[in-house]
């Protein structure tokens, strides 16, 4: 290893630019010299969570910033497009800004929109997992007066577990607000044998989308889109039943990205292959991942991302020191919008899953105040230890009761 | 019963998205005829898995019992006809 500790995270997003801060700062611990590299194509960071409202209005521009203003100072950003990581000389290749050797590889490439990968994807299919699909989406609500709208999910996995069923109620919400409600049918179709994944969310959801009459199908795993005069337009799944539509909103197919693939680092879908507690990418030296591209059977949450940055940090530093690894211990908390002005909060870790809490108020007003604590606090990583002290901790309420 | 194991999957200690979605995920990607081992430690793994094994044309072979989690052993079955290849035959 070289005098200097060369740390090179891929990603700009939530992970990685939250995992480049804390390693900067618990380097400093190590009382080595370092340096603490980040590339991304753009450094637009996106709050994804936003879509939920750009799909109804509200505009792009406020929920996309320039992420190299949320890295701490030292750091270096470099606005380029990773090609291909060579693990044997631990060398990350660039498009044009040439290779960046390193001790220590974070990769927070997130997950990619896959449509390609559906034969049946077409230009009529919506999607709100865009920027640009969040805006069509909304042209075509605010002409929409008449008929079924389908909310229905590609692929698995996909990120935000709860998001296609938080559209299925805002719709709601909207065509009510819109009056004319009483003329759309709202369906959402589930993979699973319930609404949402969790059983004890799950029961509450389910009452929710009984009192505003969603047409909710079960065990509905999307194989195909009829889209023509002919065949008719419905969503058919792999467990050979069929649903018609006017409007097809979709959750797009996921998938890593083609340079893990490429670099040996994952297979199949370039899901990457991670311990789930350290974080280490499993067969790599000195390689970690965080957020969405992992492989780790969790929630594909900008809050996962969150929990794990830390970990992260610290097992960087640990690693140097020679010092046992930190364990990211699966939590995860995540707001659940039921309605425009309601929303629950669901907070778990790998141990215990949430209480079944209902929606409230307070938790949408939380939701709003979010954003700009998460852009000012949370992703620069300022006050980290004021705000992990305010953190909700999960509680073991099954044992509790 | 004799088979053989060309998948595995645990999830154990995962609510969200939980064994059943990363049961789908995986049998998308065998072959029919491929036998995938699942782990959970999911109460609700027992409905939920036959449940959709049964609907998704998968056979379910065993269940086991271990220290505080379910083995889960499921065969892919052929997959179903799609609408526009159903008619194209008729
Ligand atoms: C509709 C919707 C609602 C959501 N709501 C919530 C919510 O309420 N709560 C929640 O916790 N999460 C939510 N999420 C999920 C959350 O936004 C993501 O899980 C989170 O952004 C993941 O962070 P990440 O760092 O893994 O990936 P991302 O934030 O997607 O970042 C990945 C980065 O990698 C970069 N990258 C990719 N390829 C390369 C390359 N070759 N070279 C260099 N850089 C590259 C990209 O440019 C990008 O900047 C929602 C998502 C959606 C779509």
């Amino acid at each position: 290893m070289s005098e200097e500790i060369k740390i090179v995270v891929i990603g700009a997003g939530t992970g990685g630019n939250m995992a480049a801060n804390h390693a900067f700062k618990d380097m400093k611990k190590t009382k080595k010299s370092y340096t603490v590299t980040i590339i991304d194509p753009t450094f637009e960071h996106v709050y994804q969570p936003g879509f939920l409202f750009t799909s109804f209005g509200a505009k792009t521009k406020t929920i996309i910033k320039d992420s190299r203003k949320m890295l701490k100072k030292g750091i270096n950003a470099v606005m380029d497009k990773v090609t291909i990581v060579d693990t044997e000389n631990k060398l990350v290749k660039t498009d044009k800004s040439g290779d960046f050797p390193y001790d220590y590889l974070v990769l927070a490439t997130g997950a990619r929109m896959a449509t390609e990968t559906a034969e049946w994807w077409n230009e009529d299919i919506h999607e709100f997992y865009s920027p640009k699909g969040a805006e069509k989406l909304w042209a075509a609500l605010q002409k929409f007066e008449e008929g079924k709208v389908v909310v229905s999910i590609a692929d698995l996995p996909y990120k935000c577990p709860p998001a296609p069923v938080e559209m299925s109620m805002l719709l709601d919400d909207y065509f009510k607000k819109r009056g004319i409600r009483d003329k759309v049918d709202i369906i959402y179709t589930s993979p699973l044998n319930r609404p949402f994944s969790i059983e004890t969310t799950s029961s509450r959801v389910e009452g929710y989308l009984e009192d505003k009459n969603i047409d909710v199908r079960l065990l509905f795993n999307t194989d195909y889109v009829y889209a023509d005069e002919e065949e008719g337009y419905a969503v058919e799944s792999m467990e050979g039943e069929e649903v018609e539509y006017d409007l097809l909103i979709m959750v797009p197919p996921h998938r890593g990205q083609q340079f893990i693939i490429d670099s040996g680092i994952a297979k199949g879908q370039g899901w990457i292959p991670t311990n789930k507690e350290t974080l280490e990418v499993n067969g790599q030296e000195n390689m970690f991942a965080l957020g969405d591209c992992t492989d780790i059977p969790t929630s594909k949450a900008g809050s996962t991302a969150h929990y794990q940055s830390p970990v992260v940090g610290k097992n960087i530093a640990n690693k140097v020191m020679g010092k046992e690894l930190a364990l990211y211990d699966g939590h995860v908390q995540c707001f659940f919008l039921t309605e425009f002005g309601k929303s629950m909060f669901i907070n778990f870790n790998y141990k215990i899953p949430p209480p079944p809490t209902p929606t409230r108020k307070f938790w949408w007003l939380f939701k709003l105040a979010f954003k700009p604590l998460y852009y000012k606090f949370l992703v620069p990583g300022h006050f980290h230890k004021t705000i992990e002290f305010f953190n909700i901790k999960v509680k073991d309420w099954q044992n509790k009761a | 019963m004799s088979y053989e194991i060309t998948h595995t999957i645990d999830a154990r200690e995962s609510y969200c998205p939980g064994p059943l979605m990363e049961l789908v995920k995986t049998i998308k990607q065998m072959e029919t005829g491929d036998v995938v081992s699942l782990l959970s430690s999911d109460e609700g793994s027992v409905v939920d898995i036959p449940a959709w094994a049964e609907k998704a044309n998968h056979k379910m072979l065993e269940i086991k019992e271990d220290d505080g989690f379910r083995r889960f052993i499921i065969e892919k079955g052929e997959k179903k006809e799609r609408r526009r290849r159903r008619r194209s035959e008729e």
